[in-house]
């Protein structure tokens, strides 16, 4: 579904330029939840932006359902985007407008009628086990209860792929757990492609088919989570696996 | 001493002038001001219709415009609104600088309040495939309203402290009274009591907008 071809991408430049994408290829298939891990400035905040151009590429290719991603005009990526949801570490949620009118924005500038925004507004409240809370702010919600909102968002629009950008680095373990489960069962039930990147390799154990471990600007590790899991290479995965460990044995000691 | 019926007599006229003016010219400075604000925060660097060249030229031309003393101004518009109400004193004669001479103060008041509107709201809707249209009129301007209606408090008392010196050089209102009568005839209650009602309309102005934002904040749950 999304085929990603040695791409690049250069901050600054001179003394101070930075490689974020150093000849990054990726093979993505529909239906999969596809996590990227690696350390803060890894370089995979800027690969899972460059999917939905909210980054621009310095050279390379990617393709998503065969439609050449940086070979469109505004309006064309605009629909493009349309089919494109995405969700953030922050949720970004409209504070001007109720549960409900956050959900319905990206139905309205796709030209939904009224009526049938409010049947799928309120389908995707049930989806997101939020059936209560259409009349309300955002600010008087969890950042647990933010987050699906965000998801029914991002879903609304029926797309193809859901990025997700640090979706649960904002919330606690146990509500990281649940927004986790929600992830798995709309890919399961809705067969909705996830690319998620993350910095806990308990997300990537907890729903991921399948892993790419970056570091410098380049994805060093690659394969099914069981056998990265199972026979880990690089130096970066053996570290966020004893990480993990350790932390377990922390809780364990406490 | 005015008795006090005379006195109340001599300001009803003038308060109503002083009203009018300041309405209309605050309603015609925002929507002028309101497209101004809204081209400034589009067009700057990283807005989400960049524009270095469009973007200077309304910055410089809004600074030049806010450098200039509102008497000059006044003075300066004097044929337009000759030309627009047909004559250059009065109250109405006065919207015309006054309204002309605030846009650019708006224009400031409303970019700084779309600025504090977070990248990343922006960003989100970005990626639903929203255009550049509907992230300002659906995105950016709601979630910078409480900003923008104290922004607009202190655009609509400023409006009314220019109206009293309008009244220097013809201009209707409260100001051309306290001139008239306590300078010129040297009436000191008169100016007194002007001041007064100046001063009672200016908290009436702050404490409506001060109300009104609160009223935005709490329905949002924002404070």
């Amino acid at each position: 579904m999304i085929s990603i071809k040695q791409i690049t991408k250069t901050y600054g430049c001179g003394e101070s330029e930075v490689k974020a994408l150093n000849g990054v290829s990726l093979e993505i298939a529909k239906g999969e939840i596809y996590g990227v891990i690696g350390l803060s400035g890894a370089g995979k905040s800027t690969l899972i932006r460059t999917l939905n151009r909210l980054e621009e590429i310095d050279g390379g290719d990617i393709s998503i359902d065969n439609v050449d991603v940086n070979n469109l005009t505004p309006a064309r990526l605009r629909a493009q985007r349309k089919k494109i949801g995405m969700i953030f570490q922050h949720f970004h949620l409209l504070s001007s407008r109720t549960v409900e009118g956050n959900i319905a924005f990206p139905l309205e500038i796709s030209g939904w009628s009224k009526k049938d925004i409010k049947t799928r507004v309120s389908r995707l409240l049930d989806l997101v086990g939020l059936p209560d809370k259409a009349l309300v702010y955002p600010n008087q919600l969890s950042g647990g209860q933010k987050q699906r909102v965000a998801i029914a968002r991002a879903i609304a629009n029926e797309p193809a792929l859901l990025l997700s950008d640090e979706a649960t680095s904002a919330l606690d373990p146990i509500t990281t757990r649940s927004i986790l489960s929600l992830l798995k069962k709309i890919n399961r039930d809705l067969g909705l492609t996830v690319v998620l990147i993350t910095h806990e390799m308990d997300v990537i154990e907890h729903i991921c088919d399948k892993v790419a471990v970056m570091e410098n600007g380049q994805v060093i590790e690659e394969g099914l989570v069981v056998d990265v899991i199972k026979n880990p290479q690089s130096h970066v995965t053996k570290a966020f696996l004893s990480g993990k460990k350790s932390e377990v044995n922390l809780h364990d000691a406490s | 001493m005015t008795p006090l019926n005379e006195m109340l007599q001599l300001l009803v006229i003038p308060t109503y002038e002083t009203l009018l003016m300041v309405t209309v010219s605050s309603l015609v400075a925002f929507l002028l001001g309101l497209p101004l604000g809204v081209s400034l925060y589009a067009t700057q660097e990283g807005g989400v219709l960049e524009n270095k060249y469009v973007f200077r030229i309304l910055d410089t031309l809004v600074n030049m415009c806010r450098s200039l003393p509102f008497i000059i101004l006044m003075i300066l518009l004097f044929p337009l609104s000759r030309i627009i109400v047909g004559t250059t004193i009065g109250t109405l004669a006065t919207i015309v600088p006054l309204s002309i001479g605030a846009s650019p103060f708006i224009g400031r008041v409303v970019e700084n309040a779309l600025n504090e509107v977070q990248g990343g709201i922006i960003e989100a809707v970005q990626s639903m495939g929203a255009s550049q249209y509907e992230i300002l009129a659906k995105v950016v301007i709601p979630e910078a309203l409480p900003g923008l209606v104290s922004g607009m408090t202190l655009a609509i008392i400023n409006i009314l402290g220019y109206s009293a010196m309008a009244g220097a050089i013809g201009g209707g209102g409260l100001g051309d009274l306290a001139i008239r009568f306590g300078f010129h005839r040297f009436q000191t209650d008169v100016l007194i009591a002007s001041v007064i009602v100046i001063v009672l309309l200016v908290q009436c102005i702050q404490f409506t907008g001060n109300k009104l934002t609160q009223i935005i904040y709490i329905k949002r749950a924002l404070k």
